[in-house]
């Protein structure tokens, strides 16, 4: 019988959560097929029904330690659906600061922490080195730039929740409490930091750009659908909007209210991930796959509302030669653009006439609808909260489907092309294997919030010979 | 030179005994009162993002339970900086710590673990009888620890404490 290699990643370094790749090789030691299992269970879209409609906001976003903010403003207006309410212009503007404040920490500690080991000290340096550690002894003033930048994303989330993690704020029919002057004021002294030290950090990525461009241009690269909320004028949006998915070459495809995603968005469960795999109903599974996050989003626009993002959003289209860029290395050039993007917003908000208002809440006895859909655009991508709740607000059924989700398909294409460009069987280095985890990384996957399918438990390792047959089974309790 | 002190307790109040540190600050910070010279933290964890809040601190007293510790007694241990990278973004060691506050600020300061011995880390709010007790201890040894420094730098900084807390657990509710 042939022999069939396997190689095993796991667990994927530099993630938000816990994955493993499996590459499989045939006979000549090639590679015949890669996969991105998560191997994580949660759970929620089951233990959350019974729970009063009220509830959602605080449980949904301890899903997350990275992206609360997300789900509970995804929650928030699932809930406000389901009441009926249309909430203040002050909530609405008070939520979007949240929402913008956890963009930067978010994206600042993508870059800072996850991504930049590999661009600044190389693919192919010393493992023990290429993390946040060797950056900061590498490129000192910029690691702290990082650092203060994240801090202040937190602390703007800090200044309306209360804490940095799991704040307290957006509520059904609005936000907690008003924000004060005086915070108002503190926060806004901390822009020129926070904007020198982005652009710091687009300094940096372009500088690798330019020296690693051919490999950078063609890395996990393919054609696919692209998803993403935009506003009326079909510009980035990020608290809300409708979806828009369109082609590769940017021909569209849907244009849609969050509450009609069922009749465009199916999901597909595979056995060997805890993670589903969204589709783009009209097409099928597995060919509707599409990508969010970052580089779609920005490929779904048609542009960005605050000029210093959308002069980036131009300048990244000009050196990628096209509108429409398909290679996964941009993703860390997207994210830059809207981390600028999120700066402007932020400060916007801040400076708008009504911040300070006391108008904050609707509040309601009972529930209007029974059942009410919530997105937003978390930092990695379109998050959907969908609830069903009976006469008196009680939860019934829970579906959610998070940015990672929605990659999923995506994550796996760009899995199998890079091992299939940088992996032979013979021959295994250490910096390519980080490759195949570097195209991961580019959608900054957060394997925490994604994976809530139902199952079993199945921890398995399996190798499979090259007819499919099963060669070795291995399996272990938890 | 004057002294500018930092005191912090971290740990997770939601985790048994590693609240130890976390209560042994509140309990300093209520002994002490407020006073220019000495700023206390309480963090759920060491992290990058606390870097700037120790701003220029001359001395560093960082105070933990322990599950690792042997012994039913309070440790001391001088802190040197060393990078140690860790695979999880939540995680931080105390020599990690130090090296990132000399890398911001070009300079160490002097840096003290107390450590505190744990039995109970599970799900659970509320110590061990043993960590309640050694708490206490704690706290004495370190403001004994500060009043010795203040009088050996000859700073003239006032130090004096407030009589100790009772050893009675309260339970917040919700």
């Amino acid at each position: 019988m042939a022999q069939l290699k396997k190689i095993t990643i796991d667990p994927v370094t530099r993630l938000e959560g816990h994955g493993k790749v499996t590459i499989h090789l045939d006979e000549k030691g090639e590679v015949a097929e890669a996969r991105f299992h998560v191997t994580q269970f949660r759970g929620y879209e089951r233990f959350c029904q019974g729970r009063p409609m009220e509830e959602m906001v605080a449980i949904t976003q301890r899903i997350c330690g990275i992206c609360p903010v997300s789900h509970q403003l995804g929650s928030a207006k699932a809930c406000d659906a389901i009441l009926g309410v249309e909430i203040p212009e002050t909530a609405r503007l008070l939520r979007e600061l949240l929402h913008m404040g956890q963009y930067i920490q978010s994206h600042a500690l993508h870059f800072f922490h996850l991504a930049s080991p590999d661009l600044l000290l190389g693919w192919d340096s010393e493992p023990a080195k290429r993390n946040v550690v060797g950056v900061l002894q590498e490129f000192p003033e910029a690691a702290l730039k990082g650092i203060r930048l994240r801090r202040f994303g937190q602390e703007i989330i800090q200044a309306l929740g209360g804490k940095k993690i799991h704040p307290v704020f957006a509520v059904p029919g609005g936000v907690s409490n008003a924000l004060s002057p005086h915070d108002r004021d503190r926060l806004l002294k901390g822009f020129p930091e926070a904007y020198q030290a982005c652009s710091t950090a687009m300094e940096l990525f372009q500088n690798w750009w330019e020296k690693n461009r051919e490999e950078a241009v063609s890395f996990a690269s393919f054609p696919s659908n692209y998803a993403g909320l935009v506003d009326g004028e079909g510009r980035l949006a990020l608290y809300d909007g409708h979806i828009n998915i369109c082609g590769p070459a940017g021909e569209p495809k849907a244009s849609f209210a969050p509450k009609d995603y069922l009749q465009y968005i199916g999901e597909k469960v595979e056995p060997w991930s805890y993670l589903k795999f969204p589709f783009f109903k009209p097409e099928g599974y597995p060919k509707g796959f599409y990508r969010v996050g970052p580089l779609a989003r920005l490929n779904t626009s048609s542009g960005i509302s605050t000029p210093r993002a959308q002069q980036a959003l131009e300048a990244l289209r000009a050196s990628a030669g096209c509108a429409l860029p398909q290679g996964s290395m941009y993703y860390h050039h997207a994210r830059l653009v809207e981390l600028l993007h999120a700066l402007e917003r932020a400060e916007q908000s801040l400076q708008t006439e009504g911040i300070c208002s006391n108008d904050v809440r609707i509040t309601v006895s009972r529930p209007a609808h029974e059942e009410g859909v919530g997105v937003v655009e978390a930092p990695r991508g379109t998050l959907i909260h969908h609830y069903q709740v009976d006469s008196h607000g009680v939860i019934q059924k829970v579906n959610l489907i998070v940015a990672t989700g929605h990659n999923n398909l995506a994550m796996n294409q760009a899995v199998t092309l890079v091992a299939r460009n940088y992996i032979n069987g013979s021959k295994v280095k250490e910096g390519m294997l980080n490759r195949v985890e570097g195209a991961i990384r580019c959608y900054d996957p957060c394997l925490s919030c994604s994976t809530h399918a139902l199952g079993q438990m199945p921890l398995r390792l399996e190798v499979f010979g090259p007819q499919g047959e099963p060669i070795l089974q291995l399996s272990r309790d938890l | 030179m004057a002294e500018k002190v930092c005191i912090v307790g971290y740990g997770n109040p939601l985790r048994g005994d590693d609240g130890v540190g976390p209560l042994v600050v509140q309990r300093l910070r209520a002994g002490l009162g407020p006073k220019p010279w000495l700023r206390f933290f309480i963090f759920q964890q060491l992290e990058e993002g606390l870097l700037d809040d120790l701003g220029n601190a001359s001395l560093l007293i960082l105070v933990d339970g322990s599950a690792e510790e042997s012994g039913e007694d309070v440790r001391w241990r001088k802190l040197e900086p060393r990078p140690s990278p860790s695979p999880f973004t939540h995680h931080m060691e105390p020599g990690m710590f130090l090296w990132l506050i000399g890398l911001a600020r070009g300079s160490c300061p002097e840096a003290w673990l107390v450590s505190i011995p744990g039995k109970n880390f599970g799900q659970q709010q509320g110590l061990s009888p043993q960590a309640l007790f050694l708490a206490w201890r704690a706290q004495r040894e370190i403001e004994a620890f500060i009043k010795d420094r203040l009088q050996l730098r000859g700073s003239g900084e006032e130090f004096s404490c407030r009589a100790p807390q009772p050893l009675v657990q309260t339970r917040k509710n919700g």
